[in-house]
């Protein structure tokens, strides 16, 4: 004799559900968890015609060069930094200007520095130019045993009228690529 | 039998995935507020911390009856400061591409902004054919451990006279210029080096060595004092302490932790006088490629029991601060030459010396109960340079405690000077003995009894001079620079224990020459006042140095100099006119007596007349009543003109604002003064001591490895921000600090004692720690605290 069993209608009814209960909590999970990862905080500065989101719970400076700087405090020895700043520019200039004198600040400022490729890059809707480059920073002081990191950067240059707009990303070489999904989203939300 | 088998699966895998759901859920709960954090340890677990974080819901009250106690700093925490503070200075020399450590010294670092107090021949040498190309600064970071080098400075002003000298760190290894706001050294305090008494405790830190070895540490009580021509008040503090050669320039503290002195010697010293310096050639100094007895020696050995009193150096750390200071060189070519062969002669003693370095009285015998005894000598053939030490003994003693240290001769060629000893519980009672010394030869050699009671030996005191006398027979003007052009000279002394018919003279000299003497019979009494004068026939005294002798039986009872100088129609030196410039005939330009803020020089102008090629000249600049700079200089424009001169800043930074005072002196004689005033007067504040508050400094860990967590954050927020209510805006955030590799840090702000603070320890990868509230009590500082963090 064979033996068959057909399952009823409800059972599979409750089986597909469990299915879909388990799915919709895995995913709300992992909504919940990037939510909380990458959320968001909303600022406005330079008399409030720039805004923009930075991570929620990362430090934020204001000031009035730069604008405004956030960084990521658990980010180990160098904390992984978005900048924001401005700087006027005649209305003949070309932007890569702006980025010209912002990498000589920079070099004098620092050890090693080094411009790596210029590329002409879409944020926004907008064409803008891009930049990456590298220095190390030393800490100097002497009770301290830091030992120096080699940082990587990025500078994006979004033209205005009468102005250029400064977004700075900031990252030890270790996590740039990880902690770069927050500079994209932050130079994507800045609104001026 | 049916089964349900269906619907236990179904349940199962329910709660897989609802448990899984769970596991995926446990990150941050909320976007904007961290979880429920565990307090901060109460009890360190290093031996020597106490627990000072405790998180209690109210404030603990105070009992009325027993009162706030003002936290007092421990010893061990004056000492760790005092061990930060001292750093190794090493001079350098290029020598092709490299740069080469030629010497090294001690120095005390006396701001936060990285000022450095030294000797002049650990920054700058005596040698002028060698001087150091760089100055390279190693900080002490622990004491049992080299100190690291870390910086180059820069002298920013240099008394070589006394042996002193400021840097100034100005670039970092890189040759980077350093911002100096941001340097946050430790420092000490500059002491009262005048308020120490004989066995008085202090505390000397240095490297005794040329490099390798670590920090050490030396004790000792003051043991005497000294003074000399040429330093107003005490020229040396004596220890006991054991204090190595290399330690020159290095830090001498008192209990509470202040600089009071700077071990200064160039390896002089020893158990007996006759140790010679431990003198090596160490460099290729001339460059043969060789190092050899043709290269210049440098000092290693021997130890230094003289400290040089911090109060000199203050003039020299003002002028710094306002980057006025000079920077005199040794000259240019070889070291100075005597003129001929170096003579110490006419010794005499004296009790003390007057304010313009002239014998109180000259002695044969002090009474008992002298607190001082002074030698005065005159001397020729000497040079700026020359090594020179006064060795005094008592009853055939050494005494190393009261004799001057060898050092470099400051005097000029030829004149007067003078050395003494002295013990405010008064000099012990026998025969002292005092030995000069030039270049290891003994030159001259005198004594002088201490004991039994105030004799009725003649006495004249008070000698003084004026060029012009009143009809009452009272002296005017009395002073010891008097006007050229007069034709005679009033000398006024008072007198006592004399008696009549005792024979006197009198000896004038000029120049060194006699050129008269006079004797008589006292008539005038036993004590009073009474002058004698001496003129000339030909017109006017001719500008220069007097001296009268006065001799009572034989025996010389008093002696003065005093220098013509000037003219009957104007003093030596005309009145001061400020200006902010001089044009090319000497005139003032914009001339006044108050200036807009951002000038950069201040001249001024004024006539002279009477003066001699010879004479001694003393610029002296105060701001806002604080000397800032003295520049000693030895007439060389003739006898009548016009002289101008300017201070301005080494950095070429515009003056500070203030009060500018000058000072003119003709030897020793203050001549004129004037004031002027930049912008407000309002001075820049001085360096603000540091503030008040707990320092905190730890460690951050892993829980499970014991590891220290580089890269941590330690984040102090401001009162009344709670970590919930933290909208991570940094003007929350009253400090934080990260940990280094070892994961340790230092906030570098205080606490301040009885307020809360909320406290948060980041890191990646962890759990984060914190708590609200926390008080701040008064246990000493810095204190230290243990944070183990546990992995997410």
């Amino acid at each position: 004799m064979i033996a068959s069993k057909t399952t009823p209608r409800r059972d599979r009814w409750a089986d597909w559900a469990v299915i879909l209960v388990v799915v919709a909590a895995l995913g709300l999970g992992f909504l919940l968890r990037e939510n909380t990862l990458y959320s968001y905080s909303s600022f406005a500065v330079g008399d409030g015609d720039i805004s923009g989101c930075v991570p929620a719970n990362w430090l934020r400076e204001y000031g009035d060069d730069p604008l405004l700087q956030a960084r990521d405090p658990r980010s180990g020895a160098f904390n992984t930094k978005l900048v924001l700043r401005t700087r006027p520019l005649a209305p003949e200039m070309e932007p890569i200007l702006a980025l010209q004198s912002l990498a000589m600040e920079r070099a004098d400022a620092v050890n090693a520095f080094r411009a790596l490729e210029t590329d002409q890059v879409a944020v926004g809707g907008r064409t803008a130019i891009q930049r990456t480059f590298t220095y190390v920073q030393a800490d100097r002081n002497p009770y301290l045993d830091r030992l120096p990191v080699v940082v990587k950067g990025v500078d994006v240059v979004l033209q205005d009228a009468g102005r250029v707009i400064l977004v700075t990303y900031l990252a030890s070489v270790d996590t740039f690529d990880r902690d770069y999904r927050y500079f994209r989203d932050f130079v994507e939300s800045i609104a001026f | 039998m049916r089964k349900n088998n269906g619907h236990r699966s179904s349940t199962r895998l329910l709660i897989a995935g609802l448990a899984l759901l769970a596991a995926l859920s446990c990150r941050p709960s909320s976007p904007e507020t961290l979880p429920t954090l565990t307090p901060l340890p109460t009890t360190p677990t290093l031996s020597e911390a106490t627990p000072v974080l405790e998180q209690t819901p109210e404030a603990t009250p105070v009992s009325e009856d027993v009162p706030e106690a003002t936290p007092q700093p421990d010893a061990g925490q004056v000492r760790k400061n005092l061990i930060r503070a001292t750093v190794q200075v090493v001079a350098l020399i290029e020598s092709g591409a490299r740069l080469q450590s030629v010497w090294s010294g001690s120095g005390t670092i006396l701001s936060p902004d990285g000022l450095i107090l030294t000797n002049y021949h650990v920054a700058v040498g005596y040698n002028p054919g060698f001087q150091p190309d760089g100055l390279g600064v190693a900080i002490t970071a622990r004491s049992d451990e080299p100190p690291e080098p870390s910086y180059f400075a820069e002298v920013v002003a240099a008394d070589p006279d006394l042996d002193l000298a400021v840097i100034q760190i100005a670039t970092d290894l890189d040759g980077r210029p350093v911002d100096k706001d941001q340097l946050n050294l430790n420092y000490v305090s500059v002491g009262d080096s005048d308020l120490l008494e004989l066995g008085d405790l202090v505390q000397v830190l240095g490297y005794p060595g040329i490099g390798g070895e670590t920090i050490t540490f030396t004790e000792g009580s003051v043991s005497g004092f000294t003074r000399e021509r040429g330093v107003d008040g005490r020229a040396w503090i004596k220890t006991d302490a054991t204090i190595a050669g290399g330690n020159s320039g290095g830090l001498a503290a008192n209990v509470e932790g202040t600089i009071i002195g700077v071990p200064t010697q160039a390896g002089r010293g020893g158990a007996t006088p006759d140790d010679i310096a431990d003198c090596r050639p160490i460099a290729d100094t001339n460059g043969d490629g060789v190092i050899g007895d043709n290269d210049d020696c440098v000092p290693l050995g021997g130890f230094i029991n003289a400290l040089r009193p911090v109060n000199l150096a203050k003039p020299l750390i003002e002028g710094a601060r306002a980057g006025i200071a000079s920077v005199p060189q040794p000259g240019s070519g070889k070291a100075p030459q005597p003129s001929g062969q170096a003579r110490f002669y006419n010794l005499v003693f004296a009790p003390d010396a007057t304010d313009n370095d002239q014998p109180t009285q000259i002695v044969a015998q002090l009474p008992s109960g002298a607190t001082s005894a002074v030698v005065f000598w005159d001397y020729e053939g000497m040079a700026n340079g020359m090594i020179w030490e006064a060795r005094w003994h008592h009853e055939g003693e050494y005494l190393e405690e009261a004799s001057r240290p060898a050092g470099p001769w400051s005097g000029g060629a030829r004149g007067n000077w003078w050395n003494g000893i002295i013990n405010a519980d008064g000099l012990p009672e026998g025969t002292y003995k005092v030995e000069l010394y030039v270049q290891d030869e003994l030159l001259a050699e005198g004594t002088i009894g201490v004991g039994g009671a105030a004799t009725d030996v003649p006495a004249i005191t008070n000698l003084a001079f004026s060029g012009t006398r009143a009809e009452s027979g009272r002296p005017t003007d009395v002073g010891y620079l008097l006007p050229s052009g007069i034709d005679a000279v009033y000398a006024y002394f008072d007198y006592d224990n004399m008696r009549d018919g005792m024979t006197w003279s009198r000896v004038w000299s000029y120049e060194g020459e006699q050129i008269t003497q006079d004797s008589d019979t006292w008539e005038g009494g036993a004590s009073g006042t009474s002058w004698v004068s001496i003129s000339t026939t030909e017109g006017a005294l001719s500008p220069g140095s007097y001296r009268l002798e006065l001799y009572v039986e034989q025996a010389l009872v008093a002696a003065s100099d005093f220098t013509v100088a000037g003219t009957q129609a104007q003093e030596a030196i005309g009145p001061i006119t400020f200006a902010a410039g001089v044009d090319a005939q000497g005139n003032p330009v914009n001339p006044g007596t108050s200036f807009a803020s951002g000038l950069e020089a201040l001249h001024y102008v004024c006539d002279y007349a009477g003066m001699q090629d010879g004479m001694a000249l003393a610029e002296r600049w105060l701001l806002g009543g604080e000397e800032i700079v003295t520049f000693n200089q030895t007439w060389e424009w003739g006898e009548s003109g016009i002289y101008h001169n300017s201070i301005y800043r080494t950095s070429g930074d515009p003056l500070v604002d203030g009060q500018y005072t000058l000072e003119l002196y003709i030897e020793g004689q203050l001549v004129q003064t004037a004031n002027a005033t930049v912008g407000s007067g309002t001075p820049l504040p001085t360096p603000a001591p540091p503030p008040e508050g707990l320092y905190v400094v730890g460690y951050v860990y892993d829980a499970d490895t014991g590891a220290g967590i580089p890269g941590a954050m330690f984040i102090v927020l401001q009162p009344g921000v709670t970590i919930e209510s933290w909208d991570f805006s940094d003007e929350q955030v009253y400090t934080s600090a990260e940990t280094d590799v070892n994961g340790y840090f230092e906030l570098p702000l205080p606490l301040e004692r009885g307020q809360s603070y909320s406290m948060l320890v980041l890191a990646e990868g962890y759990i984060p720690d914190g708590g609200n509230g926390i008080p701040i009590g008064d246990e000493p500082s810095p204190h230290n605290i243990e944070i183990e963090l546990q992995r997410e």
